[in-house]
């Protein structure tokens, strides 16, 4: 099982989120990478927020870039269709792309990006809530939530070769990522990355289960040692 | 100079990095009448048919043909190691470059959709031209931990007599990398395989 | 530009990040993790862990490592592990700024407490050359002083099996509102470059006209997670209620003997420096931030000991006449003639001259109501370079 390390990107720094509703100045992006790279993680999600957050950054705080060195694999979320068709050359550094609105087109949608990127590099992102009982997905650009039906994920699990399940709720929060989303839903665990709360005493568990890949969110930076004793 | 050929797809400026963060100079061939000499590069994160359409497209298909002829280094990574076969099944389907006597089908529908992660990958250096192995002393094989993420692989066309560490342990049936003594192929990311890619960069040296 | 309506906070080095609050108030990270630490956080469950998980752990012959440079802090932190009765190794990194109320009061920690120490002084030359270069390249004389501290404090703690390290306060913390409380923060090498070298590294003071060897910019490199694994650094303000200002003054039933800054609103944080509130604060406006007097005074605000309307007037009061006299940096630090530091001042220098005063300020420019200074209070000994035997 891969273990990859999620930050939240803007404007040349990383931030922490908890929720993703409160951010939190976590540095330099430059430097964020080079410690994930550093730290043994098999892979980093750079989230690019569609609601950025609210800070006062000076000229003086050192930012880094998104196509800056970086060891490992890449994989970019947020923005990617504006990217394609506005600044195509930040794509030539990342490795996969993860779709969240397109999810939400018909399939052929995200054909075009298939046909750049190569299936195996086409991921989507999948964030939701429970709401009063009842698990919404959430549709970054449309700001919206809409109830998670089994035959929405049958279709995103065919056309993305894997699917970040994203637990907004846990996001920041360590240890509580919502398991009974997957029960529910019948997940296909070995083409799912969990994401949103996963702390790393949780590693071992979800390798048993058979997830492909987590990734760690704001821990992934509190220590050099998180996830110590894991081979990449 | 390292040449990274750029036709519009491709991880070009992860490679860049990786040979910038090694110390050495490379720079994008955007066309073929740029090119002046040095080690030449196919990218990877691309659908081989694509790439190799766009190749052809822009000519670069000649270059690269007769660079191979001329001895020069040149180094396919992923979709740039396909498309340096004879055929590749991918997308609609298209004629290789020809200069490595493989070619590239969907990995079997048995196992995962694509193989992504992290493997154990063993390079033995005998069959690459002496003149490229400088940079790694006296090794004669590499071992270390690569970055792989794909849905197509390479297979020989023939029966060929090649060791285990050739072939993908997933599968069984297809290659990790291939060394054809100016042509090597890496089924696998060098440019994001942390540790292990910085020393296999030591081959442009 | 957005500030804070709270504590009028717009930007911090750290980096601040601001949301609104249901009163429709826009508020900094700081004010809401303050806000967090007054009314949420589970205070009670943060020290069990703290004393039954972390400060159990016992090493060879010194259970904790903490480093210090004569502050009030210090004494808080010594004080606490040692009512926890843990067997407790003192480290000085001699930064070569400090003055003779810094060594006394480090002096007096030692034998107060009487715990065992160790005062590292690094090689005084190649130092003053990475101070030199860290102006010039960086506009910071903390930089170096800050690396080598780290990274000598980690090995030291592995070579001599002391398994945990203990800091004070976590500034980017307390100050800036980075994180939240129930992250379990630790010093790694990311936490160094980031909050304390500015996200510089060693190589880039490497070729700068610096005439070293190569192994000596090592000093500057935080080790290797390899070598120092088994060690863990913690700092006491994630698990323990903290109120900088108030525990300071704690400090005095211990000997502690407070500072005559007339820069600095807390008395007993960092006045043992030479350079702290003078040259060091300076330059932290020169690169754009604001005073550490400003910190202080925002910490007075949120603990709701001073009124917003108070802090802007003493801020606006505090840039209003000179401030600064940092000749004898150059003069007794760095070795520069009388022409080296006009050259400095007139090439270098690029705003608020105006904060420049022509000599050392015997009175006034002070906050005097709110900072009690002592009249008679002697004048300090700067960069007082300790020796054995000297």
């Amino acid at each position: 099982m891969r273990v990859g390390a999620c930050v939240i990107f803007y404007k040349g720094h990383c931030f922490q989120s908890f929720g993703l509703n409160d951010f939190k100045f976590l540095g330099s992006s430059k430097n964020v990478f080079e410690a994930v790279d550093h730290h043994g993680f098999s892979e980093i999600c750079i989230i690019r927020p569609a609601k950025p957050p609210l800070t006062g950054l000076m000229s003086s705080h050192r930012s880094g870039d998104i196509d800056s060195y970086l060891g490992i694999p890449t994989i970019l979320v947020g923005g990617v269709e504006k990217s394609l068709a506005h600044d195509p050359g930040i794509l030539r550094s990342i490795e996969r792309v993860a779709f969240n609105s397109l999810l939400f087109e018909p399939e052929c949608a995200i054909q075009k990006v298939v046909d750049i990127f190569g299936k195996q590099a086409v991921v989507g992102m999948l964030p939701f809530v429970l709401k009063d009982g009842i698990y919404m997905a959430y549709n970054v650009s449309s700001d919206v939530l809409i109830e998670l039906t089994s035959d929405f994920i049958s279709k995103i699990y065919s056309i993305c070769d894997e699917v970040v399940i994203h637990d907004i709720c846990a996001h920041g929060k360590s240890g509580e990522f919502d398991l009974q989303f997957i029960t529910k839903f019948e997940i296909p665990v070995h083409r799912t990355i969990a994401c949103g709360g996963v702390s790393p005493s949780d590693l071992k568990r979800f390798s048993k289960l058979g997830f492909s890949a987590v990734y760690l969110d704001n821990i992934s930076l509190h220590s050099d040692s998180v996830i110590d004793g894991y081979l990449r | 100079m390292i040449n990274i050929v750029d036709v519009g797809i491709g991880n070009t400026k992860s490679i860049k990095n990786w040979l910038y963060y090694s110390k050495l100079d490379s720079e994008l061939l955007t066309r073929p009448d740029e090119y002046s000499g040095g080690a030449i590069i196919l990218p990877g994160v691309a659908c081989s048919a694509n790439l190799l359409g766009l190749l052809r497209e822009k000519r670069f298909d000649k270059l690269i043909s007769s660079a191979a002829t001329n001895g020069t280094l040149i180094v396919g990574i992923c979709a740039g190691f396909q498309a340096l076969g004879n055929y590749t099944r991918e997308g609609k389907g298209a004629r290789g470059l020809g200069l490595l006597p493989v070619t590239t089908e969907k990995i079997s529908s048995d196992i995962n959709h694509s193989i992504v992660g992290w493997r154990s990958v063993e390079i033995d250096l005998s069959h690459i031209d002496p003149k490229f192995k400088s940079g790694f002393g006296r090794r004669y094989r590499l071992k270390g931990r690569a970055f792989f993420n794909h849905s197509f692989g390479v297979t020989p066309e023939k029966k060929m007599a090649l060791p285990s560490s050739n072939w993908l342990s997933k599968t069984g049936s297809h290659l990790n990398y291939f060394i054809k003594e100016n042509i090597i192929g890496f089924q696998f990311h060098p440019e994001k395989s942390a540790h292990f890619g910085r020393v296999l960069a030591e081959i442009f040296r | 530009m957005v500030t804070c309506d709270n504590c009028g906070a717009s930007t911090h080095p750290f980096g601040l990040t601001f949301q609104r609050t249901h009163e429709n108030l826009l508020i900094c990270s700081a004010c809401e993790l303050h806000n967090n630490k007054v009314h949420k956080h589970d205070w009670k469950m943060a020290k069990d862990v703290l004393e039954t998980n972390l400060l159990s752990i016992s090493g060879k012959r010194y259970d904790v490592l903490v480093p210090v440079r004569g502050d009030a802090e210090d004494y808080y932190v010594v004080n606490y592990l040692k009512s926890l009765n843990r067997s407790i190794l003192v480290v000085v990194v001699n930064n070569y700024f400090l003055n003779d109320l810094a060594w006394s009061n480090i002096h007096n920690l030692i034998t107060e407490f009487d715990v065992d120490s160790i005062l590292y002084n690094p090689n005084y030359i190649s130092y003053k050359e990475f101070v030199a270069t860290s102006l010039r390249k960086f506009n910071s004389i903390y930089l170096p002083y800050k690396a080598i501290l780290h990274r000598y404090i980690m090995m030291l703690a592995k070579e001599k099996h002391i398994p945990l390290v203990v800091f004070g306060q976590c500034q980017p913390q307390e100050i800036a509102g980075k994180f939240s409380y129930s992250d379990n923060l630790r010093l790694s090498n990311w936490w160094v470059v980031e909050h304390e070298k500015n996200g510089i590294t060693a190589d880039e003071f490497i070729g700068s006209g610096l005439h070293l060897q190569s192994w000596q910019y090592d000093d500057l490199k935080y080790p290797p997670r390899k070598v120092v694994s088994g060690v863990t650094a913690i700092f006491l303000s994630n698990y323990l209620f903290w109120d900088q200002a108030q525990q300071n003054k704690l400090a005095h039933e211990h000997g502690y003997s407070c500072g005559q800054e007339n820069n600095a609103f807390d008395q007993y944080e960092n006045t043992g420096s030479s350079v702290y509130y003078n040259f060091h604060d300076f330059l932290r406006i020169q690169s754009g931030h604001e005073p550490k007097l400003f910190d202080q005074l925002r910490a007075e605000v949120r603990f709701g000991r001073m009124t917003k309307t108070m802090m802007l007037k003493l801020q606006r009061d505090f840039l209003s006449a000179p401030r600064y006299y940092f000749k004898n940096f150059f003069t007794d630090f760095l070795g520069s003639t009388n022409s080296g530091f006009d050259w400095y001042c007139e090439n270098r220098i690029t705003n608020r001259r105006d904060l420049l005063a022509e000599s050392e300020l015997n009175e006034l420019s002070r906050l005097a109501e709110y900072q009690n200074l002592n009249e008679e209070a002697p004048p300090r000994e700067q960069f007082v370079r300790f020796q054995k035997g000297i």
